[in-house]
């Protein structure tokens, strides 16, 4: 009887004590990202066939509380969170290129542009008029310029959060690549501990967290194969199998407008998450943006250059296709208005115009050669016929003009903000409920993990007690003899 | 559902968050004064007050445009005027040279002398200029459009400015509109009161009368041209003056609507701020309930 009773307490004790173990562990990791609650798996062990008593309890195993469907609902979800947050941000980095409404953005320089053109029409001689228009253009070729650039520098950061900078610092492709390597590596720890019969919830929880990650980053599917392996694809395309895992690298250049990630074997990624979203933002949002902004510089610098080019200035000096430019006009001719960069004498369209577009520093130099006569005005004789500064001065009210180009750029640029700021917050809210799903599953309860640790040590007590009780048994037996 | 300390530490995080969001959003708002920060924040209104600025910026430009007009106008209205009454002055003087049987060379002379004396009140009327701009030269960029002796160097183009989208008003009239020559086909205002000083310093006698008499003729020519100039500046300075009124009620409506767009609605503002920042409260205090709350708390 004792020796079977004591043999049973025994495992009893060791069933407690891993319960114990599992509950400090449990306790213990509340907080750990990828960590899924242990529970130990307890046998009843069969009867002995001579008395029929049971044979106490054995620990088969320690698993854990692990869901593979929520598991892949959060990870589908943190890929569109990753992609959500990125381009939320680079919205509103490429928004903060356009400060707008305000009094002293590109459509209130416009306006003072408008307004000093008027009252240069109004006195076609005054100096300070024409000294008002001249800066006023210039002001308006250094704002196109500055956001411009603003947009430029936006994306060069973000292909440098993608590639990465110097050795150091490898971007997120290099991200991706350690956690495809940590992921296959620790396939083949998790792979050789199921072989060799030991407890690899650990590796398991570890190799969550980086396929976590790596769904953030890039957008990623997992299938989980009966070895306890898992396989990782995004967009269709392998990254990791078993123990093998697929090198990423960048490809194309955000300047031809194709920066992708393709693997060391050349398939180009459809990407998702936070790297899906830089490429977008690189490859079309900011140069979409910028070709616009080059489309309000074009239509300012096209219609000033050919009023300019077809009139006369109120010194008498013809533009170049004015009809009293024509022969037998011999002198030079009106200089154009804005120029292509400040070494540059002519403008041409283009989508990189906004740039470096630019007033001629010739006339930046002497003011006076903005035509504000009519063409036909005689060359070399002073006038003060306003007909071209009116003329100029009513681009500002003309539907398709470069208010109008500009305005419904903003728009468009508010319109994009505003929505990924609401694909931000459904993403966020989508992944806030598969969160909380997944915690529901795979979290720790410090309640229940509590009421285990309570139940485990009063079982030990009782066991202990058990023991106590059989020691007691065998003892009077011994004193009876 | 199982509730983990985890979730409920990321439901109550994630809220805090967004409630704070909430606040910060409103309190920018209200210490701004501006609804719109951004295009993001309402992509619609924000190109509604990006149009409405610029039709405020340019009835402002117009009302500007309008004003230098009426100063311009207004001159030239006024030397109109005076020149109507100088001619009206010479007129009245050669009827006396005419009609009055008292008449003797030395009366003629000092008669042409006074009519000399209005050739040089006219010719400075001629030379009129607003700033460093004569206004009575047409579009010709010249300081003094009309010599000593009444030769005119302008031209016959009016000088116009444009208020608002309509087309550009005549803002002055060409000098030989007002005193004859040039292209106008009236004789020079000046060849006419010369003629008037050459005729009254022959004396009385019928061949200067026969003169002076068709010198009549030819200054009420110049009368009327004058006057008719003078309604010419009439009219454009009620067109003037109606787009100025235009650009003027344009503004005021658009800045009303300017402001229900662009500017913060304090009222509603403040009331969801103080209606944000009890809820926030309130999550504070269920924060510092529920998180520390577990079994754990009352085992010794």
């Amino acid at each position: 009887m004792s020796d079977l009773t004591l043999q049973i307490a025994a495992s009893g004790i060791e069933a407690d004590e891993a319960e114990l173990d599992t509950a400090a562990q449990n306790l213990s990791n509340v907080s750990t990202p990828g960590y899924a609650q242990e529970i130990v798996n307890l046998a009843n062990n069969t009867p002995s066939a001579t008395t029929g008593v049971g044979q106490g309890v054995t620990i088969t195993s320690v698993s854990e509380g692990s869901s593979s469907l929520y598991d892949q609902l959060n990870l589908v979800s943190q890929g569109q969170l990753g992609a959500a947050n990125e381009s939320a941000s680079i919205q509103s980095l490429a928004q903060n290129a356009f400060p707008e409404p305000s009094t002293t953005g590109l459509s209130s320089q416009l306006s003072q542009l408008w307004t000093d053109l008027s009252t240069l029409a109004t006195q076609p001689s005054s100096t300070a008029a024409q000294g008002a228009v001249v800066q006023d253009a210039s002001q308006v070729a250094q704002t196109l310029n500055g956001s411009y650039s603003q947009l430029s520098d936006v994306a060069q950061q973000l292909s440098n959060d993608f590639e990465g900078e110097g050795t150091t610092n490898g971007g997120y492709v290099g991200q991706a690549n350690q956690l495809i390597n940590q992921i296959a590596s620790l396939n083949g720890s998790i792979l050789a501990g199921q072989n060799g019969g030991s407890n690899v919830n650990s590796l398991v929880d570890q190799r969550r967290e980086a396929v976590d990650q790596l769904g953030t980053l890039l957008g990623v599917r997992t299938t989980t194969e009966a070895n306890g392996t898992m396989t990782v694809t995004s967009g269709g395309i392998q990254l990791v199998s078993s123990t093998n895992a697929v090198d990423l690298q960048a490809t194309g250049s955000a300047t031809s407008g194709d920066l992708s990630i393709e693997t060391t074997a050349g398939d180009i990624l459809p990407a998702g998450g936070q790297i899906g979203a830089i490429l977008t933002g690189v490859n079309t949002t900011i140069p979409t943006y910028q070709s616009q902004l080059s489309t309000v510089a074009d239509s300012l610098a096209t219609s000033l250059n050919t009023l300019q080019a077809n009139g006369v200035s109120a010194s008498g000096v013809p533009g170049a296709t004015s009809a009293s430019g024509a022969p037998p006009y011999a002198g030079a001719f009106l200089p154009s208005i804005f120029v292509n960069n400040s070494s540059a004498t002519t403008y041409t369209t283009g989508a990189g115009s906004a740039a470096s577009i630019a007033v001629n520093p010739s006339l930046l130099a002497d003011p006076s050669l903005i035509a504000t006569a009519s063409g036909s005005s005689t060359a070399g004789t002073a006038t003060i016929d306003p007909t071209t500064a009116q003329a100029m001065a009513a681009v500002g009210q003309s539907s398709s003009g470069p208010d109008d180009l500009y305005q419904s750029l903003v728009s468009l640029v508010g319109a994009q903000t505003s929505a990924a700021n609401n694909d931000q917050s459904s993403a966020q809210a989508l992944s806030d409920s598969t969160t909380a799903q997944l915690s529901g599953v795979e979290g720790v309860d410090t309640n229940q993990a509590t009421v285990s640790m309570l139940s485990a040590q009063q079982d030990y007590q009782a066991v202990a007690a058990v023991i106590n009780s059989a020691t007691t048994a065998l003892n009077a037996l011994l004193e009876a003899m | 559902m199982r509730i983990t300390d985890s979730t409920l530490a990321d439901q109550l995080s994630g809220d805090l968050e967004s409630q704070q969001a909430t606040i910060t959003n409103l309190n920018e708002e209200l210490s701004s004064g501006n609804a719109l920060q951004q295009p993001s924040d309402n992509p619609v209104a924000v190109a509604d007050t990006m149009s409405y600025n610029r039709q405020v910026a340019q009835a402002a430009s117009d009302q500007t445009s309008a004003s230098y007009a009426q100063s311009l106008l207004g001159i030239g209205n006024q030397t109109a005027n005076q020149v109507i009454n100088t001619l009206q002055s010479v007129n009245t003087t050669v009827l006396q040279a005419l009609n009055s049987g008292a008449q003797n060379t030395t009366s003629y002379n000092a008669l042409a002398q006074q009519v000399q004396g209005e050739i040089s009140t006219l010719v400075g009327l001629a030379n009129t200029q607003y700033g460093s701009t004569a206004i009575f030269s047409g579009t010709a960029a010249v300081a003094q459009p009309y010599s000593s002796s009444g030769a005119y160097s302008g031209n016959s183009q009016a000088f116009t400015i444009k208020v608002g989208s309509g087309a550009p008003i005549a803002c002055s009239v060409p000098g030989d509109q007002l005193f004859g020559g040039g292209t106008s086909g009236v004789q020079s205002v000046f060849t006419t009161l010369q003629n008037i000083v050459t005729h009254l310093q022959q004396g009385p006698g019928s061949a200067s009368t026969s003169s002076l008499q068709s010198d009549m003729t030819a200054l009420t020519a110049n009368l009327t041209q004058a006057e008719s100039a003078a309604t010419t500046l009439g009219e454009s300075t009620q067109q003037v003056t109606a787009a100025s009124t235009a650009a003027s009620n344009t503004s005021t409506q658009v800045q009303k609507i300017l402001a229900t767009t662009e500017s913060t609605d304090v009222p509603t503002v403040t009331a969801a701020l103080q209606s944000d920042l009890t809820t926030y409260q309130a999550a504070l205090y269920a924060v510092s309930q529920t998180v520390p709350e577990t079994l754990a708390q009352f085992l010794k």
